[in-house]
């Protein structure tokens, strides 16, 4: 057996469809090479979907109970019974759009994070970049987010809505803010699953808290003028409660599909554009870091599933 | 002759843990007993095989011979050495890990084809050679997989995975699957495509009969060290003893027997 002298390893040329190049197996992952695989996100989100709507009776109808559901309770208990409804007209579009885009982060992040054990079959038998697999999961769960988003666009204009263009941004940066989170959050969340099945409790317990501990289900002046007679220690829950990026993409979206509903000048928390933009670039900057510890845990992932 | 395949000294640990809880984590870390065993897979195994070669992977179950197919395709990283291939592989090393009962026969041809690295117009292409091969009526083809047999079921994943056109082929006992009459076509076209495309083919099989129609050459592992590399017949007197004891027989075939 004679070992032929094989050219230094370290020197050894990237992949990249070299095809007659000694390269090394696998790649380097990433999520530019989850564009470049981008056939088989589509068969994954294609199968996903197939699989979960096929085999029940009423299908995709699913994807509107649980928001329908959540709407209601929050409409009748925070609304009708706790009276918010005074202090915020048209309270069931300032709910709707809230939950809306709770839901879409919650989703994706839940899905997002099981993605990897779910397909652990086929991740330890074929070399794919690992990040297909998050992905997929979240282009799953945003499917749900679509039909949501329509009827809100359906309550919005029966209730007087209009078209504007700081309203579309405004809707934009708020999709993008939490898309980025949610996707830098899933991206560390699901490889931290592989090592400890933890994951699963802590996220029924974020989506519990993204409900609370934002404007969703009440305006900020609320919360600031409960708070108000605590002094320093008001002011530090009342910044804890406005400056996260959850809260900020709320308020956005507030402002976007609510407010051109209602006949008062809502009150925008301070600096909420300056905010909008600090979080999409901190997202950005956390999206390149998630990534990264993402590709360092990935390297073990087939001896730990 | 071209290298397809060196593996220059690798090794691969695992660590085999036995807590997962932290409150499981914190005794074990206050009573000062480590909660892990390594296990060592590979070590300082090198090798190399050449294009076209048809190569068999031997040894006992645990030797490492998976591990060391899994660090070819790339799915698992070693410890530390270093494996280069050339060309597109093929990890064979299950039909159809993507495969999904629920879906139809088409669905699965695409997503499967496409997790093996086929584009969407490829797969098109290949499409109708796939049903084909795989001896599936054209009826089924939008039945769920469920409702085929087993058989049909691992025969669709072989015909799609040999319809990849990969340079390098990894084999890890698939062969056992389908029927005497599609064992053996599956049989003659890794033969044809090593031999006449130049397909390197490395297999892991306990059928000693399969092994020499379709391979020549062998490499035998034992606890993860590399102990034999050289023609097949040498290492079939080197496992002889254990082949007779049973374990080699156990899954031969007809014809695979026949040969012996």
């Amino acid at each position: 057996m004679t070992l032929l002298a094989a050219r230094p390893s370290t020197e050894a040329p990237a992949p990249a469809g070299g095809r007659h190049r000694l390269h090394e197996p696998g790649g380097r992952g990433g999520l530019i090479e989850v564009f470049r695989a981008r056939t088989v996100v589509r068969m994954l989100v294609r199968r996903d979907l197939r699989l979960k709507y096929r085999t029940s009776s009423v299908g995709y109808l699913w994807a509107f109970v649980k928001p329908s559901i959540q709407f209601c309770v929050y409409f009748f208990i925070i609304g009708l019974v706790l009276g918010i409804v005074r202090r915020v007209e048209n309270f069931a579009i300032y709910v709707f759009s809230g939950l809306c885009l709770m839901s879409f982060f919650n989703e994706t992040l839940s899905s997002a994070t099981r993605s990897i054990l779910k397909n652990r079959s086929i991740i330890k038998k074929v070399w794919l970049p690992r990040e297909i697999f998050p992905i997929a999961g979240m282009m799953v769960a945003a499917t749900k987010f679509i039909p949501q988003f329509m009827i809100l666009m359906i309550g919005a204009t029966a209730t007087g809505w209009y078209f504007t263009w700081s309203g579309l941004l405004a809707a934009v940066c708020g999709v993008v803010i939490i898309a980025l989170w949610a996707c830098s959050f899933g991206l560390v969340a699901c490889a931290v699953n592989v090592y400890v099945r933890e994951t699963g409790h802590v996220l029924e317990l974020t989506s519990f808290l993204t409900h609370w501990l934002t404007p969703m289900v009440k305006p900020w002046t609320l919360v600031r003028d409960r708070v108000a007679p605590f002094g320093a220690t008001g002011t530090v829950i009342l910044a804890a409660y406005i400056y996260n990026p959850l809260s900020t993409a709320l308020e956005l979206w507030h402002l976007a599909f609510w407010s051109p509903t209602v006949d008062y000048y809502l009150e925008l928390s301070p600096n909420l554009w300056t905010r909008a933009w600090v979080m999409i670039l901190i997202g950005v900057a956390f999206l390149a870091f998630a990534q990264a510890i993402f590709r360092r845990m990935q390297v073990r992932f087939v001896d730990e599933l | 002759m071209t290298a397809a395949v060196i593996a220059k000294d690798v090794s691969k640990t695992f660590q085999l843990r036995h807590s997962f809880t932290f409150r499981q984590l914190m005794s074990n870390r206050r009573a000062r007993n480590d909660p892990s065993t390594v296990v060592q897979a590979l070590e300082d195994v090198s090798f190399r095989v050449d294009q076209g070669a048809g190569v068999a992977l031997m040894g006992l179950n645990g030797s490492g011979k998976s591990t060391l197919l899994k660090l070819i395709s790339g799915v698992m990283i070693p410890d530390s050495g270093t494996v280069h291939l050339r060309g597109r592989v093929a990890g064979l090393i299950d039909t159809g890990s993507a495969m999904h009962p629920e879906l139809t026969c088409r669905e699965n041809i695409y997503l499967q084809a496409s997790i093996l690295g086929m584009s969407r117009a490829e797969i098109a292409s290949k499409f109708d050679a796939i049903v084909d091969f795989s001896g599936i009526s054209e009826r089924f083809l939008d039945t769920q997989v469920r409702f085929l047999s087993s058989g049909m079921f691992s025969r669709l994943g072989f015909a799609i995975a040999i319809h990849t056109e990969p340079d390098v082929f990894l084999v890890d006992e698939v062969l056992a699957v389908g029927d005497g009459q599609f064992k053996k076509k599956c049989r003659k076209t890794l033969l044809a495509l090593r031999e006449d495309e130049g397909m390197t083919l490395i297999i892991v099989a306990h059928e000693i009969g399969l092994l020499r129609k379709l391979c020549t050459e062998a490499i035998v592992l034992e606890s993860g060290r590399l102990t034999y590399r050289g023609e097949l017949a040498g290492a079939e007197l080197l496992i002889g003893d254990e082949a007779d004891d049973g374990e080699f027989a156990a899954l031969g075939d007809p014809a695979g027997s026949g040969a012996h």
